[in-house]
């Protein structure tokens, strides 16, 4: 598998295009990387569901996360209707993420626990509304302040610099004890370290120098950070008052908004406002959860696996809620599951990742009728079925364990555990090919695999 | 919201909920009210009072009618003379009444140490959630910091800020900021700076404990999925949940406070001229075999004081895991 290349992504215009994604995660000061995300592509029309599967750790969820930029991706690009968003300002992305939303595994995590339902519901307009009123220069001047230490504190150099100039500054200390220690006292029992002592000496002064940079910029941004923050509350007095003299009217819109958006998953508006989300279950907090992705309305919703923490019957309810939404108001969904038969059931595309690249891409039910790359085919056949005649052993199951993500096997990624491996996959990286089907059309099947399964191997 | 306006709240809910599938897990909103750490016992209300009375000596010490001033001498001859039904805790040393004094002492030793615990939670707090928040390179510095500050011996600490800021001694005034202060109170003023940066970096890890947890739970990531800035995510989303576990930790400090504020006075550090539990301790020290009375007086009223704002601390932090277990 391993599959990179693009030849998937469709002419037409998508929702949202996703070119080369590769999110890479630094492990240690040593230089490796987590490859969680390596070249992946995929795009979403309006009005569809692209189902995302593949076993833990495969990427998945990070795939999701990094087109919502939390964190954004190292390498490739995310198109929303066209519209790159990488290289946008904070307002514009702010703007777009109004329109791109996401829900997550955890219902009930996915809540504060602190905060009433109105007020959880609607934070994504509060927050757009605040944005609406400009804030003071000290407010700007802090916040460049403060992304500027962050930012310098986290320079690699910064932290080379201050091991370095520590390390010097320590021999030096060592030197000067240990020679000072080892001299002979004089007649007032006084110790000189004569020349040992004097070299320490030095060699701490320029472990000083060294550190020198480092602690003149911290202290006076330390400094300016503080009278900054001091002048903060007086200078935002003004924006303060005005947004308090706005709230009431901004409450009281923002009150049926909210109700429709509840009552739209389904939740009693009137009663569940006020509460907290503890008083509410786990079925109940993911629809809070649709909810409150729902009220920017959006046109693609990121479900990170949305009902793999639900009661099956409850599973049952989102995912119908999911359809019917996607029904009325044409959002497209992009489904990351483990549960093969909920992505089958509710995915008009289907992708397959493992190890961070994409296997295979195509409709569910050509996919699960005649998979074509030997890891799909195992996924496949480890869906457990309701019949107490089949016995599990039979099952196609793969040994070993997913390789380490920080040294991704060369080749193609699945080599290590696919039973059809050959010397080729070891040399050359699979191309995702087009296997069946016409190019754009729901038919379309394509594969990343030198050794993708025939018709004989389905029989 | 308590338990009991939960389970009124939840009650009429049931019914109301069209889809019969909510009807079955719906069931755990209100069953927590059973459980026995939710209930407010007599204890509860013992201490309440106790804190009541203390917080009323601190404020009204001195308009108390029939209560003598701490300076006030009853006896000339019978001085240290046991308790009685018209001196409570008996006479002092210097013929002063022990029970007055153990009231009007509460003023100085609950306010330098409530005031030290408030800034304690400020510093902390600032260092604990910034650095839990941030990650990487901020959290290496700060917890650096905390380790610093946890390694200095905290008396020495305190020793020398107060000796050096506010030395006893004279009686002109000296300056505190932009004012001219008397020295007793520019020593009183330093006391509960030096306890403050005692009680901030345990503090600060407790802070920042707890931020690792909750910044990592979903709802900050929904908060960030739809732009919300870093300082609104910290005072929205982590402070509400992060503050409930600091303050349970810092009321338990207050009591380490008290007596440290005592140690320190003990040490002629400070507001000697003061009335304080801890100075009356010291007054009593040397008759403890012959005259207990005079040291009883303010350990009753520390102890007391102490042991109603650890009990309440712990259900403070009952009340508030009940509503996390929910979660």
């Amino acid at each position: 598998m391993a599959g990179s290349g693009s030849v998937h992504l469709r002419e037409r215009d998508s929702v949202l295009r996703v070119e080369h994604l590769t999110v890479e995660f630094p492990v240690g000061t040593s230089g490796a990387k987590v490859h969680a995300v390596s070249d992946v592509s995929f795009d979403i029309m309006k009005g569809e569901t692209l189902g995302v599967v593949g076993e833990s750790g495969c990427g998945k969820s990070t795939t999701g996360k990094a087109i919502m930029r939390v964190p954004p991706p190292t390498k490739g690009s995310v198109l929303l209707e066209g519209q790159d968003l990488e290289g946008l300002s904070a307002n514009e992305l702010r703007e777009v993420r109004g329109r791109l939303q996401m829900i997550f595994q955890d219902p009930i995590s996915s809540l504060n626990p602190r905060r009433t339902i109105r007020d959880i519901v609607a934070e994504p307009l509060t927050v757009q509304w605040l944005e609406g009123f400009p804030r003071s220069p000290v407010s700007t001047a802090w916040r460049r302040l403060t992304s500027a230490m962050t930012a310098g504190a986290r320079h690699p150099i910064a932290g080379r610099l201050a091991r370095v100039g520590l390390l010097i500054f320590f021999i030096g200390f060592l030197l000067f004890v240990a020679s000072t220690a080892l001299a002979d006292p004089d007649d007032f029992g006084r110790r000189d370290g004569g020349g040992g002592a004097s070299l320490g000496e030095w060699i701490m002064t320029a472990g000083g120098v060294v550190l020198l940079p480092l602690i003149v910029v911290g202290a006076v941004g330390a400094v300016l950070w503080a009278v900054l923050v001091l002048l903060m509350p007086l200078a935002s007095l003004p924006r303060t008052l005005k947004i308090r003299s706005q709230q009431k009217a901004f409450d009281a819109e923002t009150e049926t908004r909210v109700a429709a958006a509840l009552e739209e998953v389904g939740i009693p508006a009137d009663l569940s406002m006020p509460k907290m989300p503890h008083e509410f279950s786990g079925g109940q907090a993911q629809r809070i959860s649709i909810a409150r992705a729902l009220i920017l309305e959006p046109e693609v919703i990121i479900c990170d696996e949305p009902v793999s923490a639900l009661d099956v019957s409850v599973q049952a309810q989102v995912l119908n809620l999911l359809e019917d939404l996607k029904a009325k108001y044409g959002i497209s969904l992009m489904f990351i599951a483990h549960d093969l038969a909920v992505v089958k059931n509710i995915s008009d595309r289907v992708v397959v990742m493992y190890l961070g690249k994409t296997c295979e891409v195509a409709a569910p039910d050509a996919l699960y009728a005649a998979p074509r790359h030997p890891y799909t085919q195992v996924l496949m056949s480890a869906i457990p079925v309701p019949d107490p005649l089949i016995d599990p052993r039979s099952a196609r199951v793969i040994s070993g364990e997913l390789p380490s993500p920080i040294t991704p096997p060369s080749g193609c990624r699945f080599r290590t555990r696919c039973p059809r491996a050959t010397e080729l996959c070891t040399r050359a990286e699979p191309v995702m090919t087009l296997a069946a089907g016409s190019p754009g059309e729901s038919d379309a099947h394509y594969v990343a695999c030198h050794h993708p399964l025939t018709e004989e191997d389905w029989s | 919201m308590s338990a009991v306006e939960m389970s009124e709240s939840g009650g009429p809910m049931v019914p109301q909920v069209v889809d019969p599938i909510e009807l079955i897990d719906d069931g755990n909103a209100s069953s927590n009210d059973g459980y026995q750490g939710n209930q407010k016992g007599f204890f509860f209300w013992a201490a309440i009072a106790w804190l009541i009375f203390i917080v009323i000596c601190v404020l009204a010490a001195d308009w108390i009618p029939g209560l003598p001033g701490p300076e006030e001498r009853i006896a000339d001859r019978d001085i240290r003379e046991g308790p009685s039904a018209a001196h409570w805790f008996g006479l002092n040393n210097r013929g002063h009444d022990v029970f007055a004094r153990s009231i009007h002492g509460a003023r100085i030793s609950m306010g330098v140490a409530l005031v030290a615990t408030i800034g304690g939670i400020v510093i902390g707090g600032t260092i604990g959630v910034l650095a839990g928040f941030y990650r990487r390179g901020i959290d290496a510095t700060l917890t650096a910091l905390i380790n610093i500050m946890l390694a200095v011996p905290g008396l020495v600490l305190a020793l020398t800020l107060v000796g050096f800021f506010a030395p006893s001694g004279g009686f002109e005034d000296q300056r505190f900021l932009f004012f001219d202060v008397a020295p007793t109170t520019n020593a009183t003023i330093w006391a509960t700076i030096a306890l403050s940066i005692l009680a901030a970096p345990s503090i600060a890890r407790v802070a920042r404990a707890q931020t690792l947890v909750w910044s990592d739970r979903e709802f900050v990531l929904a908060s960030r999925t739809i732009g919300t800035r870093n300082m609104r995510i910290i005072f929205r989303d982590l402070l509400p949940n992060v503050l409930p576990a600091m303050v349970s930790f810092a009321l338990i400090g207050i009591a380490v406070l008290v007596v440290v504020q005592a140690t320190l006075a003990f040490f002629g550090v400070g507001d000697v001229t003061a009335t304080t539990w801890g100075g009356d301790i010291n007054i009593g020290r040397d008759r403890l075999d012959s005259e207990p009375h005079m040291v009883l007086g303010p350990s009753l009223f520390m102890f007391l004081t102490v042991l109603s704002l650890n009990y309440l601390a712990d259900k403070f932090t009952q009340f508030n895991s009940v509503r996390e277990a929910g979660v």
